[in-house]
């Protein structure tokens, strides 16, 4: 019988075949976390402590790794679960905020952000983000527009404290935890109605599934900035929020744990069961448009706002724009690419950025290069990324 | 177990866990025992007489004060490493109210420390002397007390039993009543006592008429009259064995709690009857050592024997004392000023509650200057609660404009502060006019004025009610009102 989780458990099943056992473990753990299913968590869990077992030991035997995929895999697809329809959940209208001190002023800006999807927040520093993202939070007064939540928990409702509790805001630096890892989960799971028995299961599979197993007897000072940042992403998952802002998640992260973040939130969002609205501030351009169903460009408080292209729709004759980065002066990158329809250069932190007219092809392009045996080391096509925003 | 029972606590009441009532209750419980079984322990029969009902030795006090901070702080360490209302979690309708309850549960238990060492003195005296037992020697040193005389004042032929003390000419020994210098001389009493002394019978043990030992509760005690019908009836009969036989009791009884003695029943029996008139012949000293040589060979430390029962009289009867309650209510008047302290630094930021704890020396200092500058009453009560309304009206209108967030923080917090001084400066301003008001009727009459400004008259003969009452008004007020001013203040937006 197709199920619901068929396609998730085909993947999941899909990366332990390949091998790709770390991946496969997360997903696993997601759709796990999709049943919101006590006897599903304890058997998963079961699982995570012999697979710990497993690969804590040097050549570690997982031979038995398949078989326990599957028979997990089958528990899972027996569940019902509740999907939740899509929906926006935070709409705001022309917002704008000028401080009193300084000459800085976030320019009116409409945004909606939708469950399932995440939305980039880029831009350089002092120009924004970090007051957009405040502004969402209710922690500052827009001086003009509204904005309107629309959560589907109804208790969120009832008072701005209810709505604040359904969303969740994780500044930069995160706060100091005091007392146990585990208990500050375990309260905050309390709090959001997991009581008893479900409570120690739910901060379990939170935890495992952000990769926290071993850092659970840890204090907050042992533990490094970006797990830091981790357990704070556990903390507010155990809340199961609808609305997730975040402030420069990535400042402090090496780039495979910004990448593995940033794909975790983009699973985090998609989630059928639980999904949820996500939108973070990031100076990592690239990663984060590659998670981002939108992004906004911030420059000098004004926006732009960058579009994924939707399907069906007219395609619209774009100019081509590539960063490049060659030990060929300005002078010869002219004379290769005036042909191409080369409009503009500009040089920008050891990088050369393109601008050709509208209609030209990357394809030409890269012929031309490989014609001309240019040394190249970086190229990249930024026409659709807010990467076109930072001029030099 | 302690680890279960925490898993339990913060996966089913997070409020108890994080409050960390259960542990601080159980540590609190151990001490207050320990309180108790010191203050058992520290109670025998022959240092009642060394015991104060309503103080205890300061080392005491400084070591109890010192067992509240350890367990503050200690408790301070573990409750506030969580904060879920700062940190938006969900709450029910009550937690904030609950929480603030909590706080006062647990401040009152580690406040009060004391309270179970006098409880253990308390027990333990009644149980070397219970109210019955207490009730009899009482009345049995009261009479025996009429044959061993320490005071000659207390035989003069003047007294009266039953004459209020007002109307009572009372003979003071120390006194000349024939000194020809003394100024009053002609006064109407001085004549009365000049003459009387004169008399062969001016001092007769036929004129006892005290209770010695004048405790609170009157009513289970034997009444001056009683005695002095006993005396005269034993007297007048020569019942010299029984005399004899009562003062042996209260020598007994001295004994029993190691008061100084040296009386000799059957000398002290025979002194009422060395003349017809019953003279006081001889006196008893109240101190082991007299300069003069001359001086009685009888002794009774009588003030030791009445602190003795004082102390277990008060012990048998603490809840009806005045200062049993006044000292509780100042414990939880203290218990209500933490308790607020500490509410605040759970609901507002860090900012907020060190502005507002400087401020609020800051206005201690310049409303002391005030006071002293212009040594009006009046006009510092005024100004205080217009300083009130002031920073009220303020922080609410902030509040509810959504404006000023740290400035409505800080006002909120002051007018918590105040709060549970309002009503008292309120009723000292009323009690101050009224001492202060007109007489009406020209000659100062209580009741008349009592009865012209009838306000003023209630407010001070019930202060006690209004201290009582405004305590329980700031409770209710901080737990249900301001808690949801606190609510609304932080979900303001910071500008």
């Amino acid at each position: 019988m197709e199920t619901i989780y068929n396609p998730r458990l085909a993947e999941v099943k899909a990366y332990f075949d390949n091998g790709d056992t770390h991946l496969g473990y997360r997903r696993l753990l997601d759709a796990a976390i999709e049943t919101q299913n006590e006897s599903v968590f304890a058997d998963t869990l079961a699982f995570c402590d012999w697979y710990d077992g497993a690969t804590a030991q040097q050549n570690g035997n997982l031979d038995a790794l398949p078989a326990k995929v599957t028979d997990l895999l089958q528990v899972i697809d027996h569940v019902p679960y509740n999907e939740h329809t899509p929906g926006i959940l935070l709409s705001a209208r022309g917002i704008s905020k000028k401080y009193h001190k300084g000459n800085f002023s976030l320019q009116p800006l409409d945004i909606s952000l939708q469950s399932g999807e995440i939305t980039g927040l880029v831009g350089e520093n002092g120009n924004g983000k970090t007051t957009l993202l405040r502004l969402l939070y209710g922690e500052l007064k827009p001086d003009a527009g509204h904005i309107h939540y629309q959560l589907s928990n109804r208790s969120a409702q009832k008072s701005f404290y209810d709505t604040k509790s359904q969303l969740a805001f994780i500044p930069q630096r995160p706060p100091t935890w005091h007392a146990a890892l585990m208990d500050n989960l375990q309260l905050a799971a309390t709090h959001f109605g997991q009581q008893g028995r479900a409570n120690f299961l739910w901060t379990e599979m939170i935890v495992a599934r952000m990769g926290l197993r071993p850092f659970r007897s840890y204090t907050w000072s042992r533990i490094s900035s970006g797990y830091k940042m981790r357990f704070e992403l556990a903390r507010t998952l155990v809340k199961k929020p609808e609305i997730l802002l975040l402030d420069e998640p990535l400042a402090n992260l090496d780039v495979l744990a910004q990448q593995i973040i940033l794909e975790d939130l983009r699973f985090i969002a998609q989630s059928k069961s639980m999904p949820m609205a996500v939108i973070l501030s990031s100076q990592q351009l690239y990663e984060v448009e590659k998670v981002s169903t939108q992004v906004i460009f911030l420059q000098k408080g004004w926006a732009k706002m960058q579009q994924p292209a939707q399907q069906g729709s007219t395609p619209v004759e774009t100019p081509l724009i590539m960063e490049l980065e060659t030990t060929a002066t300005r002078e010869q990158l002219r004379e290769l690419f005036g042909a191409s329809g080369l409009q503009r250069i500009s040089f920008n932190g050891g990088i050369y950025i393109l601008y050709f007219a509208g209609g030209s092809s990357l394809g030409d392009i890269l012929q031309t290069i490989g014609r001309a045996g240019l040394p190249v080391k970086y190229l990249r096509d930024i026409s659709a990324s807010s990467r076109r925003f930072f001029d030099a | 177990m302690l680890k279960k029972l925490n898993q339990y606590l913060l996966t089913h009441y997070p409020l108890l866990w994080n409050t960390r009532i259960v542990q601080v209750l159980l540590v609190n419980a151990i001490i207050h025992l320990l309180f108790f079984f010191g203050g058992w322990v520290s109670v025998d029969a022959h240092n009642l007489q060394e015991k104060d009902y309503y103080f205890y030795r300061g080392s005491l006090t400084a070591f109890s004060v010192l067992c509240s901070i350890v367990v503050l702080i200690g408790w301070l360490i573990f409750y506030l490493r969580n904060n879920a209302f700062k940190s938006f979690y969900q709450l029910g309708k009550w937690h904030l109210t609950k929480e603030f309850a909590l706080i006062l549960l647990i401040v009152f238990s580690s406040i009060t420390f004391l309270e179970s060492y006098g409880y253990g003195e308390r027990t333990k005296a009644r149980r070397i002397t219970n109210y019955t037992q207490l009730v009899q020697e009482v009345n049995t040193v009261n009479l025996a007390k009429a044959f061993i005389p320490t005071d000659k004042s207390d035989y003069f032929i003047l007294n009266h039993c039953g004459n209020g003390f007002d109307e009572k000419v009372a003979y003071v020994r120390a006194v000349d009543y024939e000194d020809t210098l003394n100024n009053d001389r002609n006064d109407t009493n001085f004549i009365k006592i000049r003459n009387a002394m004169r008399r062969t019978d001016a001092f007769s043990y036929l004129h006892y008429c005290q209770t010695w030992a004048n405790l609170d509760d009157t009513l289970s005690y034997r009444r001056n009259n009683q005695i002095t019908h006993t005396v005269k009836d034993w007297i007048v009969n020569k019942r010299k064995d029984s005399i004899t036989a009562s003062i042996k009791q209260a020598i007994a009884i001295c004994k029993k709690y190691g008061i100084g003695t040296e009386l000799d029943a059957a000398a002290l029996a025979a002194l009422p009857f060395v003349d017809s008139n019953h003279t006081i012949s001889r006196l008893v000293r109240i101190n082991d050592y007299d300069g003069d040589l001359n001086a009685s060979p009888y002794y009774l430390d009588e003030y030791a024997l009445n602190r003795t029962f004082d102390y277990l009289d008060r012990c048998s009867t603490h809840s009806k004392t005045v200062g049993h309650w006044a000292r509780l209510l100042l414990e939880l008047y203290f218990m209500l000023g933490i308790g607020i302290l500490l509410l605040c630094y759970r609901r507002f930021s860090k900012k907020v509650f060190l502005i507002s704890i400087i401020g609020a020396g800051v206005w201690c200092i310049v409303l002391g200057m005030v006071a002293a500058g212009t040594r009006s009453e009046t006009g510092l009560g005024i100004l205080y609660l217009f300083l009130f309304g002031l920073f009220t009206a303020i922080a609410l209108a902030a509040l509810y404009a959504k404006r000023s967030k740290v400035l409505a923080g800080v006002l909120l917090n002051w007018h918590i502060y105040m709060i549970p001084t309002v009503f008292v400066a309120i009723a000292f301003l009323i009690v101050y006019n009224y001492n202060h008001a007109p007489h009406l009727y020209g000659v100062y009459d209580s009741a008349r004025h009592c009865m012209d400004y009838p306000i003023g008259c209630w407010v001070e003969n019930n202060f006690e009610i209004i201290a009582w009452g405004n305590l329980v008004f700031s409770l209710l007020y901080t737990g249900f009102i301001f808690n949801r001013f606190a609510k609304k203040w932080h979900i303001m937006p910071d500008e």
